[in-house]
């Protein structure tokens, strides 16, 4: 891990093990507490029924304060879990995590959106097989491991990769605004979240069938921050999509629509730098905020066009030069002074300027 | 008396940002919100509906077109990142502090929120002025501004 640049992203050889190690330990201690005499798991059978064994003190916080779950709480949950379901019936996108992610949870402080704009800033495909894409995100401020692993399966990848209409890179645009199902190896994923994923189908790895009742009675959120974080990078990441493309090209090349793709150390580490030195901040932006953004810049543009244009164009304010290139260049550097690298609508505007 | 100080201070500017070769175009506006007053609550006016905190958070609102001006960047120069191609820096802070001078004068008076819009071709590059400084400690005073980027009002003709 040493000569990685990036002390959270460590070494891509070997993270594989590891991702399949720390779920296999997952796996093992659920086994093992769903077996104990001491388990306090609330699992389907109990909810349906309301009867478990005297042995198990079962306690939930609805209501704010924890307390000994009543039968009235069971029904309660089982309105919930329906709840739950109905709104997920056709799996979910990344989109969706990302607008259903700006409320914290009852009982914690911060939402996990908030969360991932602050402390995940970075996330990088590391590995792919078929449709199942591994990624590596660093880890919060008060995490005891450096990265986190998450898993994303994309659900449109057999029919993108059979088909043979469209081109790669089409295809991966469609690909990474499809359905998706989701798995990270973090706490919140394990003991908030997982339930949550399982009975709505969008669970990618290990189900959970034990109701979060201490933790998450309501069955609020659905994901994780490490997951926020990759559904933002699979929404508008250019690297997530260069990325479905390879796999695309890989997968429509193949007579039978698979692939496998691996990133290379030397690559993760280049996003990695990338993502690390972002100017325009790390701010994911749900579908409301992009909503009032493009409302107020429309609003900002129609006051400007009620302003005559200035009387005298000052040389600093103009870009001329008889080459598209050399206009391009003296936009960067101008806009460089105030830190701002330029959007490609505004390389086009200055290109295209008569 | 003393007050012509600031007075004369403010016409050197006023000369200076408008022929200074580094000055640039600018557009200002100002966001009012539109929806209408309801009842005061002792004497004050009430926000908008539920989870409006700040008036950043009305729903209805304009921008009000104030007019054409001159913005000249004042601060000194500090050791900055440079850009990966090496021929331009990256900028060394999220404020700036900018004297900003209208068209015609006293067309317009900035405030804080004001949105200066800086003219770079065809793009226009959007800063809000969170905070007005002054450097001298008499009335009328002379006032700079410091502005935040506002990327996500940044607009291409």
């Amino acid at each position: 891990m040493a000569s990685s640049k990036h002390p959270w992203l460590g070494r891509i050889h070997g993270s594989g093990k590891e991702a399949r190690e720390r779920a296999e330990a997952d796996k093992q201690e659920r086994l093992e507490e769903g077996r104990s005499e001491k388990s306090i798991i609330l699992n389907q059978k109990d909810i349906q029924t309301g009867k478990w064994d005297s042995h198990k003190l079962l306690f939930t916080t609805i209501g704010g304060k924890e307390r000994p779950i009543t039968r009235d709480d069971l029904i309660a949950f089982r309105q919930n879990i329906q709840t739950a379901q109905h709104k997920f019936t056709k799996g979910i996108t990344a989109k969706q995590i990302i607008d259903w992610s700006a409320s914290p949870i009852e009982g914690l402080h911060h939402s996990d959106l908030e969360l991932a704009s602050k402390q995940i800033t970075m996330a990088v495909p590391v590995s792919s097989q078929n449709g199942r894409v591994r990624f590596i995100t660093n880890s919060g401020t008060d995490s005891d491991v450096t990265r986190h692993h998450v898993i994303v399966e994309f659900l449109d990848y057999g029919i993108e990769a059979a088909s043979g209409a469209s081109d790669p890179r089409k295809a991966a645009m469609r690909m990474r605004k499809g359905y998706l199902k989701i798995e990270c190896d973090c706490g919140k994923w394990r003991y908030w979240l997982r339930y949550i994923a399982t009975i709505g189908g969008f669970n990618a790895g290990r189900n959970e069938t034990g109701y979060p009742k201490i933790r998450n009675p309501k069955l609020q959120g659905i994901g994780c921050k490490h997951i926020v974080r990759v559904a933002s990078e699979i929404q508008s990441g250019s690297v997530v999509l260069s990325f479905l493309t390879k796999l695309m090209e890989k997968a429509k090349a193949h007579d039978e629509a698979k692939s496998v793709l691996r990133t290379k150390q030397e690559d993760a580490e280049k996003h990695a730098s990338n993502q690390a030195r972002r100017t325009t901040g790390n701010d994911i932006k749900t579908s409301e905020h992009k909503r009032q953004e493009r409302q107020a810049k429309k609003k900002a543009a129609e006051a400007i066009a009620k302003i005559a244009p200035p009387k005298k164009l000052k040389a600093a304010s103009k870009i001329t030069a008889l080459d598209a290139d050399a206009r391009e260049a003296k936009l960067r550097r101008s806009l460089a002074e105030y830190g701002i690298e330029p959007t490609k609508e505004q390389i086009e505007a200055v290109r295209n300027a008569k | 008396m003393l007050n012509n100080i600031p007075r004369a201070i403010n016409r050197m500017v006023r000369n200076v940002v408008i022929n200074h070769p580094n000055s640039l175009n600018c557009v200002c506006v100002r966001k009012v919100v539109t929806r209408p007053a309801g009842e005061d609550v002792a004497g004050f006016p009430t926000l908008g509906g539920m989870s409006v905190i700040d008036s950043y958070d009305e729903e209805q609102y304009e921008y009000m077109p104030l007019g054409n001006g001159f913005a000249l960047k004042t601060e000194m120069f500090q050791p900055s990142l440079m850009m990966d191609s090496q021929d331009a820096n990256n900028g060394q802070s999220d404020d700036f502090h900018f004297m900003i001078e209208p068209e015609n004068a006293g067309e317009f008076e900035l405030i804080k929120n004001d949105v200066m819009y800086l003219l770079i071709g065809d793009v226009r590059l959007a800063f809000e002025i969170v905070w007005i400084e002054t450097t001298s400690d008499i009335p009328p005073y002379t006032q700079r501004y410091i502005c935040n980027r506002r990327n996500d009002l940044n607009l291409s003709v």
